[in-house]
């Protein structure tokens, strides 16, 4: 038998099979990619055609982070605040939460498909429809006001309507992504919780082990993993929100829920926008998120040899 | 349990779906109801008549047919690439030796790092360069690449648990390779060709960004810009704007419905990616 013939038949083979799938990487992918980046240091005013982009070296990213262009700064420093107060939210929010309803969902015996259907609902249909329920649950006349006027907490309502307010309208805009988002978070801690061994637990009650140290010894290592899972998951959604804003607010009122995807859409997309600055925006909003999620494994991520005391 | 304690888990559980409820129907029960009663009212469903003929307007006047289809050919076709070009792929990566093999991979796996909204401006300036901005084609390609990371990991990983002895005895009865993957190994993939159209179907169909930026030409419009058209008048009328929204998560429920158990398995494997 030839081997190398046979060798050969078989790599010609692959890479037939993986040419199309190559071919749009190329194109698509790894082209748009380097492409970004390389037109992150380069000025390239919307509605110009690409043969008048100018190298302009770091200066994009001194527009926008250190008061090169003195608006832009501004802008972007708030946008980058609520994007972390939102991440923030969401951390401490989320995490929590969806543990407490995993936690809750496994205690339960009866109706437990259907619970779960029920929970993954808000995930599976967000989406601009579901923006603007969420709009309208907020409006002035929103279920919302209707609910505290009727219960008589008028003081609490708010005239403008949740997201048409300045102190508002964040917090309001957490509540929908939250919502959004939770399901996920939820579905992975109670596949972690259905995954202990119970045979566990047993032995731990005949050994005589109290509820926290079954908690400890037990539940957590394997939440552990799930948990630096989810902070990652929720760090990213948070990070790179854009579709929530854009149909509930576009960033107002005044900016009060403005993020830095929000921006970089419009310094691409709007007239007196920058090409340049946007993709250089972006990719610095990408290593933020990219630092924060190495943070989080550090510091909840497994290090080898713990388990062993 | 105690008697009590149950009491309490089932109403904590009963609370948390009226919350995840509570929009859903609202979206339905403001779309029944006359204009002017949507926020007048604080009863979730129409007090006099049910208003169903705002579901014709929606669909026939303001050209929800259109964005309808529209939507159903992208996802459509999305989810054909996905499947084909990922399995064919994966199955390269996985079974056959061939240089680079391991390198391709894992610069395949890299992409799912590269962050949507910041490659849109030069996926803009290519497609202009190549023509296919304002096609079908030119929202359709960016959708399957974008899957391209999860998909061929589900697949490689899928392929690589069935037992080798099955594609060296495909090659002794003399199948050749692609007769091997049509054949033996794509019959046995059904969860994993469930999983990956359960999850993207859903992506592909909800997207807002790529149609946004991609499309110009509102024939070519999909659901999601639809029904930000609806709002575009000065003055918004919620029960027309809440029937288009309906019209547009009809099929992502179905959707969800039938393949749900596989988009649980997909949620599991997504996060396991990150």
């Amino acid at each position: 038998m030839n081997y190398r013939k046979a060798a050969r038949r078989e790599a010609l083979a692959g890479y037939l099979l993986i040419a199309p799938a190559v071919g749009l990487f190329i194109v698509i992918g790894l082209f748009t990619v380097l492409f970004s980046i390389v037109l992150s240091f380069f000025s390239l005013p919307q509605g110009q055609l690409i043969w008048n982009a100018k190298f302009v070296g770091l200066d994009n990213f001194k527009d926008f982070l250190s008061g090169g262009n003195y608006i832009l700064s501004g802008f972007f420093r708030q946008a980058i605040v609520n994007n972390l107060w939102i991440a923030f939210a969401m951390v401490v929010i989320v995490i929590p939460l969806a543990l407490i309803i995993a936690v809750l969902l496994e205690k339960a015996t009866r109706g437990v498909r259907l619970f779960r259907t029920i929970f993954l609902l808000p995930m599976v249909t967000s989406s601009v429809a579901i923006y603007y329920v969420w709009q309208g649950l907020y409006d002035p006349t929103g279920s919302i006001n209707q609910l505290l006027a009727s219960i008589g907490l008028d003081s609490w309502i708010a005239k403008n309507g949740w997201i048409g307010e300045m102190h508002t309208a964040l917090p309001a805009i957490i509540v929908t992504i939250v919502w959004g988002a939770l399901p996920h978070s939820l579905i992975l801690y109670f596949a972690g919780l259905q995954a202990v061994d119970t045979h566990l637990y047993e032995a731990a009650d005949i050994d005589g082990a109290n509820a926290w140290q079954k908690l400890v010894r037990i539940t957590w290592p394997v939440l552990k993993p799930i948990t630096v899972i989810v902070m990652i998951m929720n760090l990213n959604v948070a990070l790179q929100v854009f579709d929530q804003i854009w149909v509930m607010t576009k960033g107002g009122p005044a900016g009060a829920t403005q993020v830095v995807n929000v921006l970089v859409y419009q310094q691409a997309f709007f007239q007196d926008g920058n090409m340049g600055v946007a993709n250089a925006m972006g990719w610095t909003m990408f290593m933020l998120t990219f630092i924060l999620s190495l943070i989080s494994l550090k510091l909840f991520g497994d290090k080898k040899g713990e388990e062993s005391h | 349990m105690t008697k009590a304690k149950t009491g309490a888990l089932y109403g904590l559980l009963l609370l948390w779906s009226f919350l995840c409820l509570y929009p859903l129907l609202w979206m339905v029960g403001a779309s029944l109801k006359a204009p002017m009663d949507v926020m007048s009212t604080f009863s979730l469903f129409p007090q006099g008549k049910w208003h169903w003929e705002t579901y014709a307007e929606v669909w026939n006047r303001l050209n929800f047919f259109s964005y309808f289809w529209n939507s159903v050919i992208v996802t459509l076709s999305t989810l054909i690439g996905i499947n084909v070009l990922y399995s064919m792929a994966a199955f390269a990566f996985a079974k056959l030796r061939f240089p680079g093999n391991n390198a391709l991979f894992v610069l395949f796996l890299g992409m799912m790092f590269v962050p949507g909204i910041t490659v849109m401006v030069p996926l803009y300036l290519t497609e202009n360069y190549l023509g296919i901005l304002n096609t079908y084609i030119g929202l359709i390609l960016p959708s399957i690449n974008g899957a391209a990371p999860m998909a061929i990991f589900l697949f490689r990983n899928y392929f690589r648990s069935i037992p080798h002895e099955l594609f060296e005895s495909a090659k002794m009865e003399g199948a050749g390779i692609m007769r091997t993957l049509l054949q033996i190994y794509l019959p046995l993939s059904v969860p994993i060709l469930a999983t990956l159209t359960a999850i993207n179907f859903l992506g592909s169909w909800n997207s807002l960004i790529l149609p946004m930026v991609i499309l110009s030409d509102q024939s070519l419009f999909t659901l999601p810009i639809g029904v930000m058209l609806l709002d575009s008048g000065v003055f918004r009328q919620w029960n027309v704007l809440m029937a288009g929204a309906l019209i547009s998560i009809v099929p992502i429920l179905l959707c969800f419905g039938f393949l749900q158990k596989y988009y649980i398995k997909g949620l599991s494997a997504g996060a396991v990616k990150a």
